[in-house]
């Protein structure tokens, strides 16, 4: 393939000559040197003069006749390129002018426009919403419709001051700094500029490009600075945060357990902002889906329009059997590289006579990440693109589908275990489910190996086959998807030992072990001394109570950073937390009396552990690796 | 002000009030001032540590009772600092294995290396003792939770060591112990008390603390008593703790049944409720509900095979069919292999439960 090409390249340089653009002309020599390797480094010009020569006589004679086709319709469709000037990808060169040519669902386009309409001419400053934030995944025309939206709503307002044709928004730029400038500073000195934006100056302040939130430190003060902005006590410009969501997936939970979601696999609004701040009604969220096909269909309509020259020569089937792959993306931008690319290959291979009408080059789509929840439902319901096919087919190729796009099987299976009832609302026989659950049980005993991967998930999909479909007609899938509720009761898990274990190693001074203190005296020492000491609190249950553990429809977030108060406890503060405290105290005063050295440094260690919100103690837990062993050997 | 369990616990030999066998062959060891390395077993709340630390003073005096507690560092072969509680006293020291996960191999062997090349000194004038202790005693808490590896170097410690130090290593069954080390230690065994020493126990401390009940009927009282001990399944710890419950609760005890109501463990009544979910409801939704309430077992740090066993006898109280038992028991055996051998305990607790449904369901 490659070969055919460079003989074709070379050809055009021979009779077009001066006219083959710089770029062609330097592949041309790299090509050349690749194949003939046995030139050294010190011809490297001659290859210039001498291989068409040699190309030339061995140019098929058919080829000549394509050649100066293709020679013309360069220079017809050189002029329309050069006039724009540079720009020549079309998600550029056909970026949405005004709001109505967004490419997005106009139910999405007018809520966005009411949020900022509100925020701009909010009658109370104060109360206003003060920040929006859009998320969603990359390239669903988060950034431009706000950027558009601004100009729009700003301009409209400000006729009288029609002279502005500058951009009613300003853009947060995180710039790496080299020379001693502190970075960390430079969202919040850039924050304290832009709330001077008011009145005819309005502007509105989008972020898209973010601090660096993956170190804890500036994460947090990026979090304070956006709580600062919500409550200042002025009117400020609004503030638009465009997140494009990431879900990362390719670690393997049956190896490198890591047993949360956070910011460092997960950012999400939650993980972003802390669950506090994401739930303040001054923060309002618009979620961005990624783009429906019709939505998509109609952009790419208009850009044919234009490109008519390009588009004319490809076969209406041709050009639609591309097109249902790529609108499929949902990402606009993506679409569009595609797009161009591909139908520039498909001219210039016509051009070359290839006569391959099928030609579909789709190995430069981004390939498709599915989550989570597309990979349970896939599990659960078999994919419906493969609804045509045969049962066995079908099944295959739809866990063929998750396995091959969703690496992380450990999850996957705690996903069924949650997910298995929701097929045809929990109506089928127990023993089927009884089944699933023996298979699922097994599967966790493979500890490596290829089957662990997917023996599990795909005797579910088996065994859900084997269910006889009732009448379809009317029938809706009630029950919703949810994400496995392991992490929670990890989480829940953690904070009790680690509570037991304090008291365990304060209080009790280790007599018993902690899982007799949890499973006894942890239920009789809070009727007992509730009793007979008067105490400021009262004794709770030690670990905290019995709370069910619900799954939820969304990703587990923990709030590993989110140290704003102290919401996330299980529990209460109680007299078992104070018993403890003043026991470890106490410890202190004796050690540093007699023996400063070896021993404060452990205790003190500990001290701050139990200052610390219990939520972090949790993370570090399990982030424990040994601890993790632990817990899977037999605690869990 | 402490609790009952810590006040009337025997400091000596002479104050243990029950399996006297065991503790005139005890009193025989510590006069001897030496003894081989002991594998102490027995049921939770038996006595065990009791026993080891009456025994320990005898030995030793008064000064093993004044314990403290260090914090030890162990940095791994990967660099990772790990920590864990040493209890000791100037005689002895004691650990729980568990503390350090995968790695107690490395950190039991430091330990009693760095334990055995310091000489005991003995300063024998001080404790009136007749003979010479040159050796230390390490308690090793929850034996049978060290794995194969620990336990395999063990044995060769145990033997290297041997002339400065004494292992003394409890556990609650000996089964999950290798045979050399079995072989290598002396075993004692302590079973549960009976209902008779419970009940002498309970009331000796009833005349101390002067306790009313609500009948003065010495046969009726008894009786009451005995049902305390019955609650609390032979774990004198447990009872003792119930019968400080059930003291502190009012004035004068009630010797009405329906008092012993307050004494069920929470997380049991939790298990009770669930064998009644899964015997009247055999449905998919109900095994969503019942996965509600494993992972807030599991989320409270209740062992999973521990759910299962009570789970299972649970169950079998609400089933009459023999047929039906049988089949239980024989599913619970084979969830509780794969508790043992998996990775996360919510597949094999779930799959017993639908398959002790299924079960249910065919009779």
């Amino acid at each position: 393939m490659r070969r055919g090409r460079n003989k074709r390249a070379v050809i055009t340089i021979d009779s077009d000559g001066t006219d083959a653009d710089e770029e062609s002309e330097d592949d041309l020599i790299e090509d050349i040197e690749d194949d003939e390797e046995e030139i050294s480094g010190i011809v490297k010009r001659q290859p210039e003069l001498v291989q068409p020569e040699v190309k030339r006589a061995k140019r098929p004679a058919s080829i000549k006749t394509k050649t100066e086709k293709e020679r013309k319709i360069k220079k017809e469709t050189g002029t329309e390129t050069e006039t724009e000037t540079g720009n020549q990808q079309w998600s550029d060169q056909y970026a949405p002018k005004s709001i109505d040519d967004i490419c997005i669902n106009p139910q999405k386009l007018k809520q966005v426009k009411e949020v900022l309409y509100d925020m701009i001419y909010h009658p109370d400053a104060l109360t206003s919403p003060r920040i929006l934030i859009l998320s969603g995944p990359a390239g669903s025309s988060k950034s431009t419709t706000v950027k558009l939206l601004a100009n729009d709503l700003i301009r409209s307002s400000q006729d009288n001051f029609g002279s502005y044709n500058n951009d009613k928004w300003i853009e947060y730029m995180d710039i790496a700094s080299s020379d001693g400038f502190n970075q960390s500073n430079q969202f919040d000195e850039f924050m304290n500029d832009v709330k001077y934006r008011v009145g005819s100056n309005l502007t509105v302040v989008v972020l898209e490009e973010l601090p660096n939130i993956f170190h804890y430190e500036t994460l947090i003060k990026f979090r304070n600075k956006l709580r600062e902005w919500l409550y200042m006590d002025t009117r400020l410009p609004p503030l638009v945060i465009c997140l494009t969501e990431v879900e990362y997936n390719n670690n393997d939970l049956g190896v490198t357990p890591s047993y949360s979601y956070n910011i460092e696999n997960n950012l999400t609004v939650d993980t972003l902002l802390g669950k506090e701040l994401a739930s303040n009604p001054k923060v309002k969220i618009v979620k961005f889906n990624s783009i429906a096909n019709r939505y998509v269909r109609k952009t790419i309509n208009n850009i044919m329009k234009y490109e008519r020259k390009v588009f004319s020569q490809i076969p209406v089937h041709t050009l639609n059997g591309f097109l249902d792959e790529l609108v499929k993306l949902g990402d606009i931008r993506s679409i569009l590289f595609n797009l161009q690319l591909w139908a520039r290959n498909y001219v210039q291979r016509k051009e070359r006579g290839v006569d391959d009408e099928t030609y579909l080059e789709t190995s430069f789509i981004r390939e498709n990440q599915i989550n989570l929840f597309h990979a349970i439902g896939k599990i659960i319901y078999s994919s419906s693109e493969f609804a045509n096919l045969a049962d066995d087919k079908k099944d295959f190729y739809s866990i063929e589908q998750v396995l091959n796009s969703f690496n992380n099987s450990a999850l996957l299976n705690l996903s069924i275990l949650e997910n298995y009832g929701i097929y045809q609302n929990g109506n089928y026989e127990i023993s089927i489910a009884s089944e699933i659950v023996d298979d699922l049980s097994l599967n966790d005993l493979m500890i490596d190996g290829e089957a662990s991967k997917d023996f599990g998930i795909r005797s579910t999909r088996n065994k859900l086959r084997s269910i006889e479909v009732r009448s379809s007609s009317g029938y809706t899938n009630k029950l919703k998807i949810k994400f496995p509720r392991h992490f929670k009761m990890i989480r829940q898990y953690n904070k009790t030992m680690y509570q037991i274990k304090a008291y365990q190693r304060y209080v009790h001074r280790l007599r018993n072990t902690w899982q007799e203190l949890n499973m006894i005296d942890g239920y009789y020492l809070p009727l007992i001394y509730n009793k007979k000491k008067q105490s400021r609190y009262l004794y709770n249950r030690l670990g905290g109570k019995f709370q069910e553990i619900y799954a939820d429809e969304e990703l587990g977030v923990s709030d590993l950073h989110g140290n704003d108060g102290h919401n996330g406890r299980g529990f209460d503060r109680d007299q078992f937390e104070v018993d403890i405290e003043q026991a470890i105290a106490e410890l202190n005063n004796e050690e540093g009396s007699d023996d400063e050295e070896g021993l404060s440094d452990p205790i003190d260690d500990s001290i701050d552990e139990l200052d610390e919100n219990e939520d972090e103690d949790g993370e570090r837990f399990s982030s424990d690796s040994e601890l993790e062993g632990l817990i899977s050997q037999g605690m869990i | 002000m402490s609790l009952w369990v810590d006040k009337y616990r025997p400091k000596s030999l002479d104050q243990l009030s029950y399996h006297d066998s065991i503790t005139h062959n005890l009193r025989a060891l510590a006069k001897s001032g030496d003894f081989p390395h002991l594998l102490v077993y027995g049921p939770s709340g038996a006595g065990k540590k009791t026993r080891i630390y009456a025994t320990l003073n005898e030995i030793f005096g008064a000064q093993v009772d004044k314990l403290k507690i260090d914090v030890k560092t162990f940095v791994t072969s990967s660099n990772r600092k790990l920590e864990f509680n040493v209890l000791s006293s100037p005689y002895h020291l004691e650990i729980t294995p568990s503390d350090m996960g995968n790695n107690d191999r490395v950190v039991i062997q430091d330990l009693l290396k760095e334990v055995a090349s310091t000489e005991q000194v003995d300063f024998s004038n001080q404790s009136s003792s007749k003979t010479k202790h040159r050796f230390k005693v390490v308690v090793i808490n929850e034996a049978d939770s060290l794995t194969r590896d620990a336990q395999a170097a063990l044995r060769r410690t145990m033997e290297k060591y041997s002339s400065n130090t004494r292992l003394i290593l409890v556990c609650n069954s000996i089964s999950n112990i290798i045979p050399p080390i079995k072989s290598r230690t002396l075993l004692i065994r302590i079973p549960a008390p009976s209902i008779t020493d419970m009940n002498k126990i309970f009331t000796t401390i009833s005349n101390k603390e002067s306790l009313k009940f609500s009948s003065n009927d010495s046969q009726e009282v008894n009786q009451f008593l005995s049902n305390i001990g019955h609650s609390c399944n032979g774990n004198l710890r447990k009872g003792l703790l119930s019968f400080e419950t059930l003291s502190i609760q009012s004035e004068t005890i009630s010797l009405s049944p329906n008092s012993l109501s307050v004494l069920k463990l929470d997380w049991e009544v939790i298990i009770k409720n669930l064998s009644i979910t899964i015997r009247n409801n055999r449905n998919v939704a109900s095994l969503a509900k019942v996965r509600v309430v494993l992972y807030e077992l599991l989320s409270h740090c209740i062992p999973p095979r521990i759910i299962l066993k009570t789970l299972l006898f649970n169950l079998i109280e609400t089933v009459n069919s023999e047929y039906v038992v049988s089949q239980l028991i024989e599913l619970a055996s084979i969830f509780d292999e794969r508790l043992s051998l998996g990775q996360k305990s919510i597949f094999h607790l779930e799959g017993f439960v639908a398959k002790a449904m299924v079960a249910i369901d065919k009779m």
